[in-house]
């Protein structure tokens, strides 16, 4: 039992202490003994150091648990009997936590505590454990009743701020003064008249001079407070209750005093002390019944007028000209109107009971609406405080504050450390220093308005799993914002990715986005979503971004990048398509090759034919030839021999003809010519007639086919042949000439005397031109007038 | 025609049907000396060395071992005087133009009947020659791409002449024309031939032979 690790100091204690303590700076702070709570000493002497604070806190909760001390420096100590401190020694102040434990259910003893990075503190409890958001800290809240007693709660309604800074508060119990620096409250009652006190329950204040409260009191009519003599001069007792129902006041500024009541608009006269009816004519008469829950003077000098049925606004001569209804234009979305907040351009806010809040532009005459669906905490508004481009607002289930930019709600809750969910009507306060107050069923929640926006917290987000086709990739959840290479084959293009964000104070309502560089525009959300499963990801390089907001809209500090590359499907490469052509190529050339080996090779065979042939067949003609010459030399009177030779010879000139055409190396058109021109001489240069022979727009290097060479030859040489056979020419004109795609063999001679006799002999010869032709469907036409006239059209 | 005697002809054949054909008749002929015939370029090289002569050869173009084409060029160096007939048996023109090259005066179809033969040996031994439009297409072509006032080039009279050929006219018809004799063209055209031959050698010395080697 002691501090055994201090050997050397003695320390000098009445009772036992606990092995449980903090060191703040050069001081100890233990938990004494049972009765005496907390304590501090001096490290070095081990002296008790008297701290008056200490003990005053002491004597409100006497024995203390559990210690720890926060980054801020404040103690946080466990109380018997289920009760949780926090204590701020310099600005001496105490914040106590008891209420998470009550309301969780969970046991009162106090195990352990654990400081999160965003300032979060968990508590462990023998029953479970507790999360208390460092957003807590930025709310102060008075007259807030922590215990199950409910009849101990402060219900609030208007404040006003006096000279030191200090709040009069209306309230169920009276009317309160508290000292905003220490928390506690003085109380002032209706005295005199009878045994008991009077509740003066003020329901709106106004200050009405410096000294004096003019205060609309929802029981007893209109009474005035003096501040310094701390009285109530209590007017209108004689009047019956139902006028005594007051709930609004406004001071405009011709100085006319204007009450709302529960049967509509009032006219108060100080010099008279009489409080009458609204006569204005105008286009309503409901405001002569309405509940007039809100009077203010917006800045032109119209007076708007909010009620249970509907809004009134009253021209600087207070007639009324607009009234704003469920069947106006623009309606509203609920008539009952609790609280007008006027802004720059003409633009008026309205806190409905019910219907939420409503933008009303009085000069375009439009209206728009928020609700819960937009955000808003809770459709029944009862306070509105303007901060700039926000307007904090108090509802039925908690405070919002609304960005009129964005028109994003951000919303606050008693775990958020704002006291009580539900606030009243007419219970709000910005004071001189601008600090912001709610009031409510329990108590008042304070704050500033700059520490709740700079609220971004320290949200991280957290890579804890990335999985691929291989499994697990990571060795520990990553924080930092780091860039991870993620390469993912064709085959199995499925990532998952898990994250979390470094917020645990509701895990729920964390959101997460994420967002493909380069692709998407905007950050798509995944809701509480806290895992991306991405399969069939499109081949290609891109980054994926992920990022977190917690529930209060705070982003998370870093984000998640995963450099992602998916390698495209092989036969999407560039490299196999570069292949694929380089194979086709060769097997093209290949092919052509092949077919060019084979033409050449059918070339060869066409040569070497033509060489066998020459060779072996002409060499046996040639023989017979000679043999018939010898024979005919020797017998000259045998006529066969001649009829041999000539046949012979014959042969061989038919033999050169097939050879000729045969041979590949005659393939031109200039080869057709001269062999067609050599039988020409050969046939009719012995019988001397003239050979005009014209070769016209003739290509001579062009190719013809063997087909077409042999045809036109013999056509030719028949033609030639029936001019010699009836020999009476002298000229022979031959004209071979191309036009457009055919060619035109054009044989003409100038012989007399043909008759039909002879041409029928020639039957057999002009068949055998027709087959000729037909064979390469060619057209020929032959008349037979002076001479022969043979035409040919071929094309090749 | 001039009357021709004492000629000695030599035969380079290497069908026998063929070569004792004609050699028969050549010798029962009048205008023959010695008619000799062998089956090789190589045996009748060998004969020549041996001292047999020939004023006129008539020779196949294929041939066994030296082709007729490259025995011409030889002969042409060894027997100056020499005419040299080339017998084919097809009217090859793409040989006859390459034997003209090589130094041939003429050339024959072996089935030539034996009389045109006779008649063919006279004119060239008389000094002039005989050319095929065909062939004389070739001569054109052949001499066309060389510069005008080349020595090797054809006079202009040759060029009369060959264009005529080409033209199809008959020997008689360009007499006519240029007004000279037929014997006067085949004189000529045994020049062209001779000018074909030197251009010829000189050309493939030049390696510039248009691809007819």
């Amino acid at each position: 039992m002691g501090l055994d690790f201090f050997p050397k100091v003695a320390f000098k204690f009445n009772k036992p202490i606990d092995k449980n303590y903090i060191i703040d700076n050069n001081h100890l702070v233990v938990s004494m003994s049972k009765s005496k709570g907390l304590g501090s000493l001096d490290i070095r002497t081990g002296e008790v150091i008297a701290d008056a604070y200490l003990d005053s806190v002491n004597k409100i909760y006497s024995t203390a648990g559990l210690l720890y001390i926060d980054r801020n420096k404040n103690y946080w100590a466990s109380y018997y009997g289920g009760k949780l401190l926090k204590i701020n020694t310099k600005d001496k102040t105490v914040v106590n936590y008891s209420k998470y434990l009550i309301q969780a259910n969970f046991g009162s003893l106090v195990t352990c505590y654990f400081e999160d990075r965003t300032g979060m503190m968990w508590v462990g409890t023998d029953g479970g454990i507790v999360k208390i958001p460092s957003s807590i800290h930025e709310f102060r809240n008075y007259l807030y009743n922590s215990s199950s007693a409910q009849h101990l709660d402060i219900s609030t309604r208007g404040m006003l701020e006096n000279k030191e800074g200090n709040l009069y508060i209306g309230s169920y119990d009276g009317l309160l003064l508290l000292d905003i620096k220490t928390g506690t409250y003085q109380k002032y009652q209706i005295e005199g008249l009878a045994t008991k006190p009077i509740q003066p329950n003020p329901f709106q204040m106004i200050w009405l001079d410096t000294k004096n409260i003019l205060i609309a009191s929802q029981t007893e009519g209109i009474l005035i407070f003096d501040t310094e003599d701390k009285k109530f001069n209590y007017l209108y007792a004689n009047h019956p209750k139902w006028e005594r129902q007051l709930f609004s006041i406004c001071k405009d500024k011709s100085g006319a005093i204007w009450v709302g009541s529960h049967l509509g608009l009032k006219i108060y006269n100080l010099e008279k002390d009489t409080l009458s009816n609204y006569a204005g004519a105008g286009l309503e008469s409901n405001i002569k019944t309405a509940n007039i829950w809100s009077i203010v003077e917006s800045e032109t000098g119209d007076l708007w007028v909010g009620s249970n049925s509907g809004l009134f606004v009253l021209d600087k001569n207070r007639q009324v000209k607009k009234v704003y209804n469920l069947h106006s234009t623009p309606a509203l979305n609920n008539e009952e109107i609790l609280y007008i907040l006027p802004d720059k351009n003409n633009v008026f806010w309205l806190g409905s009971r019910g219907g939420g809040l409503m933008a009303l532009n009085y000069s375009s005459n439009t209206l728009l609406r928020y609700t819960t669906s937009e955000g808003l905490s809770n459709n029944t508004v009862y306070g509105m405080i303007m901060e700039g481009d926000f307007i904090w607002i108090s509802t039925d289930n908690g405070l919002s504050r609304f960005d009129k930019h964005t028109k994003l709600f951000r919303n606050y809750y008693e775990k958020d450390g704002i006291g009580e969910n539900e606030f009243n009507s007419a219970s709000f306060i910005k004071s001189k220093k601008g600090r912001l107050y709610f009031g409510g069923i329990n108590g008042i929640t304070s704050f500033n308005h700059n520490d709740l926006t700079n609220d971004a917290g320290n949200v991280y987000i957290i890579l804890t799993s990335l999985v691929n086709s291989k499994g697990e990739l990571l060795n520990k959840p990553i924080l930092q914002d780091t860039l991870i290479d993620i390469d993912l084959p064709y085959s199995n293009k499925f990532l998952s990715i898990n994250f979390a964000l470094t917020d645990y104070f509701y895990p729920s309502l964390n959101k997460f986005y994420y967002k493909i560089e380069g692709f998407d525009d905007d950050w798509k959300s995944l809701e509480g979503q806290n895992f991306l499963r991405l399969n069939d990801l499109p081949s290609g390089h891109y980054q994926l971004w992920i990022k977190g907001k917690n529930m209060n809209g705070a982003e998370s500090k870093n984000m998640i990048k995963i450099n992602l590359s998916v390698a495209q499907i092989y036969y999407k490469e560039i490299w196999f398509w570069v292949l694929i052509l380089v194979l086709i190529s060769t097997i093209i050339y290949m092919i052509f090759q092949f077919r060019l080996k084979q033409l050449v090779k059918l070339q060869n065979l066409r040569t070497s034919i033509s060489s066998d042939l020459h060779d072996e067949v002409g060499s046996m003609l040639t023989r017979i030839s000679i043999l018939t010459e010898q024979a005919k030399y020797k017998h000259k009177q045998i006529p066969e021999m001649e009829q041999i030779a000539k046949a012979s010879r014959e042969a061989t000139t038919t033999m050169s003809d097939v050879l000729w055409s045969v041979d590949a190396r005659n393939d031109k058109m200039g080869n057709l010519i001269d062999r067609m021109r050599e039988h020409a001489d050969k046939m009719l240069l012995p019988l001397d007639i003239y050979i005009n022979f014209k070769v016209e727009s003739i290509d001579t290097n062009q190719i013809v086919t063997m087909q077409i060479r042999r045809s036109v030859l013999l056509i030719f040489k028949e033609a030639i042949h029936n001019i010699v056979k009836h020999a009476n020419a002298t000229t022979v004109l031959i004209v071979i000439e191309n036009k457009g795609n055919d060619t035109i063999l054009y044989i003409k001679d100038d012989g007399k005397g043909h008759n039909e006799k002879m041409t029928g002999g020639s039957g057999q010869g002009l068949k055998n031109m027709q087959m000729r032709a037909d064979e390469i469907k060619a057209k020929l036409w032959i008349e037979k007038e002076e001479g022969y006239k043979v035409i040919l059209y071929f094309t090749f | 025609m001039n009357e021709l005697s004492n000629l000695d002809i030599a035969i380079v054949e290497d069908d026998q049907v063929v070569r004792e054909g004609l050699k028969d008749y050549l010798q029962s002929e009048a205008f023959t000396k010695n008619v000799w015939a062998v089956e090789s370029m190589e045996l009748f090289f060998e004969s020549i060395s041996k001292g047999k002569s020939a004023d006129v050869i008539l020779s196949d173009i294929g041939l066994p071992g030296m082709s007729g084409i490259e025995g011409i060029k030889l002969i042409r160096e060894k027997l100056k005087k020499s005419d040299i007939i080339m017998l084919t048996v097809f009217k090859d023109e793409n040989r006859i133009f390459k034997s003209l090259c090589a130094g041939a005066t003429g050339y024959l179809l072996k089935d030539t009947p034996f009389e045109e033969i006779k008649q063919a040996i006279y004119i060239i031994r008389n000094g002039g020659s005989f050319m095929s439009p065909a062939i004389a297409r070739k001569v054109v072509e052949h001499f066309n791409p060389l510069p005008q006032n080349s020595d090797n080039n054809l006079t202009a009279r040759e060029k009369q002449i060959i264009q005529g050929m080409v033209d199809g006219l008959s020997y008689k018809l360009i007499a006519d024309r240029l007004g000279i004799s037929i014997d006067t063209i085949r004189y000529h055209i045994k020049n062209i031939y001779n000018k074909l031959q030197i251009n010829s050698r000189t050309q493939l010395l030049n390696k510039s032979f248009r691809g007819e080697i």
